[in-house]
């Protein structure tokens, strides 16, 4: 690395060295030597500023939002399609942004026959994700739990449902689904799902991004599936999980504070 | 010191050292507990093996009338730590319950915490940890797997102590005495470990280091150690000298 910027600055260390040659034999000198020496020093320095740009723009870019920098992906390719929306998604399918049905990855529009949009199931988070309400991390749910209900459900003729069939249902080619994982903290992070669910089911103010059927049960208290969306966006309107939060630690300190949560180092990192 | 006064909790131990039959069962617990790396005999010969808790073992007499003394050494967790002010960058951090706990992801290998700690209970990570292929899915999820370059040392198991205080606020209960152990408490089998809150009076611990026969190490240096511990009862000793008790000066003698 040093070396490497040792040839970039070269420039620089020649602009120098011929400074100290015109102090030296100032009258001998030639005007063409004399004229040089500015032109490379500008030179070098043009070279050290766009490096200090660039160099700003990727920090910025890796301390700011999730851009997909470094490695880091929001919205990886799944092996499969897992459409949110159907599942977990409430009333007539339709986006937000666009005001048009949902389109899965492939390029399907989500309607149906008569062209009206298809109609979410609006399945419980923790049908699935069972574990988020007593564990640190949320899981994916095993192939047979899909296969409980798509064993009879959905076309025979889809693809998507073939391969998971295949994956799920016959012995000979029985087998996990790779799921790639979207939210992924970083090692030194310990962070546990189940706290952060008791407390914001029993404190529904807290919650933030509010789902559209959002509602309070008579005892103050709402349902589990209610309070992802604070760090995880509208999953429900995804056809592809993206994270939509940065999930930085000045978010976790921020909640933390608000609501008189333990804002010490070890309460994470440890 | 302000902040402690908020929290409801200031952790301690005791050790007694007339239980303790240096089984090493503390050593195990811990070094599975917190994904400490294995030791090789090099390690240890190079002094770069990391223990967060050792238990030292001291000879007394000639052969054969020889006596044994285990003493578990642990980070003692000062409220008045050398480890902490010299940290250019706070990764030696004191939390508002007492403990003294190392910040990896701040840590940047400067070394100078273990050179200011008298007990030697902080261990720098000099090579990559690794474990054998079939180790691998039993490294404890809770705990942080340190790196090459940083520092690292006993946090008391902050994750059981997490565990345990969200445990009861999920139940809407207090914390009681023995509700919380780290690795190393559980797995004495003969009790010579105990931890507990010292701000609640009916603990045990509270008990243990109002005891005679309390004591901390290397009293001198005025570091105010959370960890207290008890003095070994000799028979032979008593007998001659009555029911006065021994107390640190003792030990150190033994040690050479």
């Amino acid at each position: 690395m040093k070396r490497l910027l040792d040839i970039l600055y070269a420039p620089l260390y020649i602009a120098a060295e011929i400074v100290e040659i015109i102090k030296e034999k100032d009258k001998t000198t030639p005007t063409w030597l004399k004229l040089l020496a500015p032109v490379l020093a500008v030179g070098g320095l043009g070279i050290f500023a766009v490096l200090s740009f660039l160099q700003a723009f990727v920090m910025t870019a890796w301390f700011g939002n999730p851009l997909p920098v470094l490695g880091f992906d929001q919205s990886p390719e799944q092996p499969m399609h897992f459409p949110h929306t159907i599942h977990a998604g409430v009333g007539p399918l339709i986006d937000e942004k666009t005001g048009q049905p949902y389109v899965s990855p492939s390029g399907d529009m989500r309607v149906n026959d008569d062209g009206s949009p298809m109609v979410g199931l609006g399945m419980d988070c923790t049908y699935c994700h069972k574990q988020v309400i007593e564990r640190p991390w949320s899981g994916v749910p095993p192939v047979e739990l899909c296969i409980s209900c798509h064993k009879v459900i959905g076309d025979s003729d889809n693809e998507q449902l073939t391969y998971l069939r295949q994956k799920g249902l016959y012995e000979e080619t029985k087998s996990p689904i790779n799921w790639e994982r979207v939210h992924r903290m970083p090692d030194h992070v310990r962070f546990n799902h189940a706290p952060h669910i008791w407390y914001l089911t029993e404190n529904p103010d807290s919650i933030q991004n509010k789902p559209v059927d959002f509602e309070v049960l008579p005892d103050g208290t709402v349902n589990a599936s209610k309070v992802c969306s604070t760090c995880h966006g509208n999953v429900a309107g995804m056809e592809q999980v993206a994270q939509v939060q940065p999930l930085k630690m000045g978010q976790c300190v921020a909640c933390h504070r608000a609501n008189e949560a333990s804002v010490g180092c070890e309460t994470c990192h440890h | 010191m302000v902040a402690e006064k908020q929290s409801k909790f200031k952790w301690g131990m005791a050790v007694d050292i007339d239980a303790c039959n240096g089984c090493q069962a503390c050593v195990i617990a811990c070094q599975s507990e917190n994904n400490i790396p294995i030791n090789t005999e090099d390690n240890f010969k190079d002094a770069r093996g990391i223990e967060w808790i050792r238990v030292e073992r001291y000879w007394e007499g000639e052969f054969p009338n020889v006596k044994a003394k285990f003493i578990p050494i642990l980070c003692m967790h000062c409220d008045n730590a050398p480890c902490e002010p010299v940290c250019p960058v706070y990764a030696s951090y004191h939390t508002v319950e007492g403990l003294n706990v190392q910040i990896y992801n701040r840590c940047v290998g400067t070394r100078y915490c273990a050179n200011g700690c008298p007990y030697l209970v902080r261990f720098f990570n000099y090579w990559e940890p690794e474990w054998p292929e079939s180790f691998q899915n039993h490294l404890n999820p809770d705990v942080t797997v340190r790196s090459r370059g940083i520092m690292e040392k006993c946090s008391m198991c902050i994750q059981r102590i997490r565990r345990g205080t969200r445990d009861a606020k999920k139940d809407k209960r207090e914390v009681v005495d023995g509700d919380i152990s780290p690795a190393c408490v559980q797995a004495c089998p003969t009790d010579a470990l105990v931890f507990g809150n010292q701000k609640d009076p009916e603990s045990r611990i509270n008990k243990m280091k109002n005891d005679k026969r309390a004591y901390t190490l290397l009293d001198h240096l005025k570091t105010n150690n959370n960890v207290w511990y008890l003095a070994k009862v000799d028979p032979d000793i008593e007998a001659h000298h009555g029911d006065k008790h021994h107390g640190e000066g003792n030990h150190k003698e033994d040690s050479h």
